[in-house]
């Protein structure tokens, strides 16, 4: 009896390392190496490209589990030349189950440029920003395009209960400090700060902090609409990117004193 | 919870090594004459999107054609900082039972369900406050299961039945997606193995 089990259990050991057909949770926090740390692994890829001062990126918005969508999307960025890396705006789950984040990033990694993701309201389901920080890391993250620095962050406001601390200003201040060490900035959260899952009372602040820092551009999703507006009267455009159902992607072109948003049909 | 799993599992454990500890009954119709809320089965399973680990117990009628089971499931921390315990209630029917002669059977079919509920803070069975309405539609805490599947195994007298139990099953949002998906998700993708022992007592 004893042996038996033991054979049942080094069996299925084996087997699960073997073809994985084993799953302890839908939410268990359990990916391959190659489904891992991939923010880290995209700027590493990032940092090897020529830095013109003039580029071009992509913009996906809202996957969640409007696949065939994102795979035609895919394709097309796929066809184009011109864009140095994509991003995507958040929600790429409906439910931050594991499988979901597993199955959207399969199709994501067939972009061949690299890409970076940010947090949505709906990948925070359950333990979806432990899943998020597996795969990808940290939820707020930053770094430099030549002369452009790019800041990303969890502004989920209402997945945390409006603590007051999400989105982070205080750290979102600290990687704005306009203090010459780059010429503009691209912000990209999920929720646009004018949608009512942003936290009010960091509406007006988060504004603030974008406009003393030097942000020229500020990419959200969640609206599953396009829109190209300076709701603070500020200089500063925030983009929302439509939902992947609506078969189009955005094209920003950044570089000295120019902002250009195309939005792209497929 | 950590240590009612042990518990579970040492009850389990000790079930399958030391018969006559579990000795509760000699009547060979146990079933008909113990009070119909003393367990018939203690039982662990192995994965299933049920625990990594799940322990627990339950009764069987007709002859054991109906089985329902209640398990606690706990699935370590891997990559997370976090462990997830998860409860369920689990009902397999056994159409069919085969004697292969010393005392050995096979179920060759078994069907099933499951409903588990995850526990904590991150799950929520009803939305909670800080959202408005409907704004999701499904909850986070309690998912529903499918199975089918079958079991080997031999009569003891006491125990009186232990059985190896395979399952192929497919959990409800996980479906869902793969249906919505059907040329990005193929249906390997959203099929899971579970394995697991039944001890009747």
């Amino acid at each position: 009896m004893r042996g038996a089990l033991a054979v049942l259990l080094v069996g299925a050991a084996w087997f699960s390392a073997a073809c994985d057909p084993f799953s302890f949770s839908p939410h268990q926090v359990r990916f391959s190496e190659s489904e891992r740390d991939l923010t880290r692994k995209n700027l590493e890829r990032i940092r090897t490209l020529p830095q013109e001062e003039t580029f071009r990126i992509a913009v996906f918005g809202d996957t969640q589990a409007r696949m065939t969508e994102t795979e035609d999307g895919v394709d097309a960025l796929n066809e184009r030349d011109d864009v140095s890396f994509a991003i995507q705006v958040g929600d790429l789950t409906d439910f931050g189950m594991t499988k979901e984040f597993r199955w959207t990033q399969r199709l994501l990694a067939e972009i061949e440029v690299p890409v970076l993701t940010v947090i949505g309201n709906h990948d925070h389901l359950g333990n979806g920003s432990e899943l998020y920080e597996a795969m990808y890391g940290p939820l707020n993250y930053s770094f430099y395009f030549g002369r452009t620095k790019f800041v990303f962050l969890d502004d989920n406001s209402r997945e945390h209960g409006f603590p007051g601390t999400v989105p982070d200003l205080e750290w979102l201040r600290r990687e704005l400090p306009n203090d010459g060490s780059y010429d503009r900035a691209v912000v990209v959260a999920h929720v646009p700060p004018t949608n009512s899952d942003f936290d009010p009372a960091l509406e007006d602040d988060f504004a603030e902090v974008l406009r003393r820092g030097g942000a020229v551009l500020s990419l959200h999703g969640h609206v599953h609409y396009f829109s190209d507006r300076t709701p603070f009267d500020d200089g500063v455009r925030y983009v929302t990117a439509d939902g992947m159902e609506g078969r189009n992607f955005l094209v920003v072109t950044i570089g000295p004193g120019l902002v250009k948003v195309e939005q792209v049909f497929f | 919870m950590r240590r009612a799993l042990l518990l579970a599992t040492l009850v389990v454990a000790a079930c399958a090594t030391a018969p006559s500890a579990c000795r509760a009954d000699e009547d060979p119709d146990r079933e008909e004459s113990l009070p119909f809320y003393v367990p018939s089965q203690a039982k662990l399973q192995f994965a299933g999107n049920i625990g990594l680990l799940s322990a627990g117990g339950g009764w069987s009628w007709w002859h054991r054609t109906v089985d329902l089971d209640l398990l606690f499931g706990w699935v370590p921390p891997m990559q997370g900082d976090d462990p997830i315990y998860i409860g369920t209630l689990k009902v397999t029917g056994w159409p069919v039972e085969l004697d292969l002669g010393d005392d050995w059977n096979l179920r060759p079919i078994s069907a099933g369900g499951t409903v588990s509920l995850t526990f904590g803070d991150d799950y929520w069975i009803f939305l909670p406050d800080r959202y408005p309405s409907k704004y999701y539609w499904a909850s986070s805490a309690v998912r529903f299961g499918a199975f089918v599947g079958g079991s080997v195994g031999r009569s003891y007298g006491v125990p009186r039945n232990v059985d190896f139990y395979w399952e192929v099953g497919v959990t409800d949002l996980e479906l869902w997606i793969f249906l919505e998906n059907p040329r990005q998700i193929t249906f390997w993708d959203v099929l899971h193995v579970a394995l697991g022992v039944s001890v009747g007592f």
